[in-house]
């Protein structure tokens, strides 16, 4: 990978507030033009993680470097505030300001002139019909409302970086739809997107990599079709109709393989396949093993890659 | 620049602006400049008129067209009521005048500088600014339009002061343009630039205070129950001993106020309104607010660094104590 591609290093970095460690010796790097996805359960250290990389708090120790090279000794609130935007996880704006002048205000303390800001502020409300709005205050505005100007406030600016966390929580289903499709917008206009989500399943579509996080330790990271792939599990759904016992239907299920079951019952049941295990060798122990001499009628069978969350939840049970 | 030598730019300039303009829309800022110091002339003048009917006979006992004949006519005057010189008794006037309205200048935009900052923080709105500047230059921007604010409220009451003044006078006789002229040629400008000196420094003291404490309080309710305690108590000291003062200028306690960072301004100022201060003591204090207000800017944006990003919990005195050994 060409030094040029890298935007965002995060060398060793770790943080300890009070004696523990938020963050725990953290490396990762985020390219130009993808969208990061930095995920994880709340409080597993990422919005302490995304404010060192805004330099708004500094590392106990590590580095944060910016554009590949250039500030690689320097503290890392040297960062070039004017090409980062950031939507922070607890938001808010100035209740009693006006929408226009808030979004000129802040893109302006970034660096943008006036008149530029003005516009892009228009296209941005007129994007969101929130054009009328411009003139109105905060505070006549809905929840859902002030959560697309907080957006808007985060990219007006034209930043290279866009540091998005938590960009989904309190959002309704619609709007997160707006929401994904938002992001998905800016990284076509090549802006570069790191995200921090504890919802996997809801960006596992929108990341092209993550960083998974727990407890300020790295859990996974990587490219995620390769991360499914590594992993190699796979998930068995069916559905059927069991006459005997469902516990002796268990007991034959661990003795033929090693798939672990994570719901089983008369109707049906959900088996994790681990990675040595292939379908087809399921499949024949299925129809062979368990269909053959038992009272089982398969109605449904589904066999897939686990979603993100699953491998998160299994990695994170092997820890 | 000085602001871009101490690591502030352009941004501290953009947030003093906003919050400057900010505030200077809001209608209950204007009502309460505009119709405060209305309300009080107001309320003092039939107060005055009420109490002491031969006012108004006093007032135009002295029927003069220039500043001189006015000096002329109340010279004796005065050296028979009160027993001074003319020239002591007018400077003293202004100088305590300007003393009060410094102060007061500190203790409103101190507390401006204390809401505005505890109104951010609960509103969330400050983490967001912080992605795009330090916290010096966000307390700093703070800081200048509060003390700009100030100074502009302070302006405005001496305004409706004088223009009520120049309107109500001609109606009873009263020598109003004298009596200014009189005044200005008595400006003591030596103390009034050293007052000002005082009023930079001991505010740059309080709105700091003000900003740390504020960073670590949850909502405004709670910054209301102590900032009478932050703001109001260096301020008010000097100005609650004052009958002390005007019995015996040399009052220890005054003395003693004088070396009291906090108290600093408020003591100096009113003590050289009414007397004359020995040199050494000006130096002393001087240097000893100098140094308290270095050392107040420097842990207050330690304090607010961190104190900002805390929320849902005020913080207790002692881990504000930890922090700033850090």
């Amino acid at each position: 990978m060409a030094a040029s591609s890298v935007l965002l290093q995060v060398e060793d970095v770790t943080k300890q507030f009070d004696g523990v460690r938020a963050v725990d010796g953290v490396s990762f790097e985020v390219r130009r033009g993808e969208i990061f996805g930095l995920l994880g359960p709340n409080g597993a250290g990422k919005t302490t993680l995304i404010r060192m990389i805004l330099g708004i708090f500094r590392p106990d120790s590590g580095r944060i470097l910016y554009g590949g090279s250039g500030v690689s000794d320097g503290p890392s609130g040297e960062l070039p505030k004017e090409r980062i935007g950031y939507l922070p996880e607890e938001r808010g704006l100035y209740e009693d300001r006006r929408v226009g002048e808030t979004l000129l205000y802040l893109a302006g303390l970034h660096g943008m002139d006036a008149r530029r800001a003005r516009e892009r502020a228009l296209v941005w409300l007129e994007r969101l019909d929130l054009r009328e709005y411009y003139p109105r205050r905060l505070k006549e505005l809905s929840k859902g409302m002030q959560q697309k100007v907080q957006f808007i406030a985060a990219v007006l600016h034209e930043p290279e970086l866009v540091v998005l966390d938590e960009p989904f929580s309190g959002l309704d289903p619609p709007s997160q739809d707006l929401f994904l499709e938002l992001i998905r917008g800016l990284a076509r206009e090549g802006m570069t997107v790191l995200l921090s989500a504890h919802q996997m399943n809801l960006v596992e579509s929108l990341c092209d990599r993550v960083f998974l996080i727990h407890k300020g330790r790295r859990v996974l990271y990587g490219d995620l079709d390769r991360i499914k792939q590594d992993h190699g599990m796979r998930v068995v759904q069916m559905r059927f109709a069991c006459r005997g016992p469902s516990e002796e239907l268990r007991r034959r299920i661990e003795a033929a393989c090693p798939a672990k079951i994570l719901s089983l019952d008369a109707e049906g049941a959900e088996l994790l396949l681990p990675k040595d295990v292939p379908p087809k060798d399921f499949l024949q122990l299925l129809v062979n093993d368990l269909m053959g001499d038992h009272d089982l009628d398969l109605e449904e069978i589904s066999i897939m890659k686990p979603s993100l969350h699953r491998i998160f939840v299994e990695v994170v049970r092997r820890l | 620049m000085i602001l871009e030598r101490l690591g502030l730019g352009k941004r501290t300039w953009k947030v003093a602006r906003w919050e400057f303009l900010g505030t200077l829309r809001n209608r209950q800022f204007l009502f309460l400049t505009v119709l405060f110091p209305l309300l009080l002339l107001g309320s003092t003048l039939v107060t005055v008129l009420l109490v002491t009917p031969g006012l108004q006979e006093s007032l135009i006992a002295f029927p003069a067209n220039t500043p001189e004949e006015l000096e002329t006519l109340l010279t004796p005057w005065v050296e028979g009521e009160w027993g001074v010189e003319l020239d002591r008794l007018l400077s003293a006037l202004i100088a305590g005048a300007f003393a009060f309205v410094f102060l007061f200048v500190v203790l409103f935009s101190g507390t401006f500088v204390l809401q505005n900052v505890i109104r951010e923080k609960q509103s969330r709105v400050v983490e967001r600014v912080l992605a795009a500047l330090t916290p010096r230059e966000l307390i700093a921007g703070k800081i200048l339009a509060f003390g700009a604010l100030g100074l502009v409220q302070a302006a405005i009451w001496v305004a409706v002061g004088l223009t009520f003044l120049v309107v109500i006078g001609p109606y009873w006789e009263f020598p109003t343009w004298p009596l200014l002229g009189l005044l200005f040629s008595y400006l003591p400008w030596e103390k009034l630039l050293l007052f000002l000196v005082y009023f930079a420094l001991g505010y740059l003291f309080i709105a700091s205070f003000s900003a740390a404490m504020g960073s670590t309080m949850t909502d405004v309710f709670s910054g209301q129950q102590t900032q009478s305690l932050i703001v109001v108590l260096p301020a008010v000291l000097p100005l609650s001993f004052f009958p002390l003062l005007s019995n015996d200028p040399q009052t220890v306690v005054y003395q003693v106020l004088s070396y009291f960072p906090p108290s600093i301004p408020g003591a100096m100022m009113l003590r050289l309104a009414l007397t004359d201060v020995p040199l050494g003591e000006v130096l002393t204090s001087l240097g000893v607010l100098l140094f308290s207000t270095v050392l107040m800017v420097r842990l207050a944006g330690k304090i607010f660094e961190i104190g900002i990003l805390m929320y849902g919990k005020s913080l207790s005195l002692r881990e504000i104590w930890r922090w700033t050994r850090g």
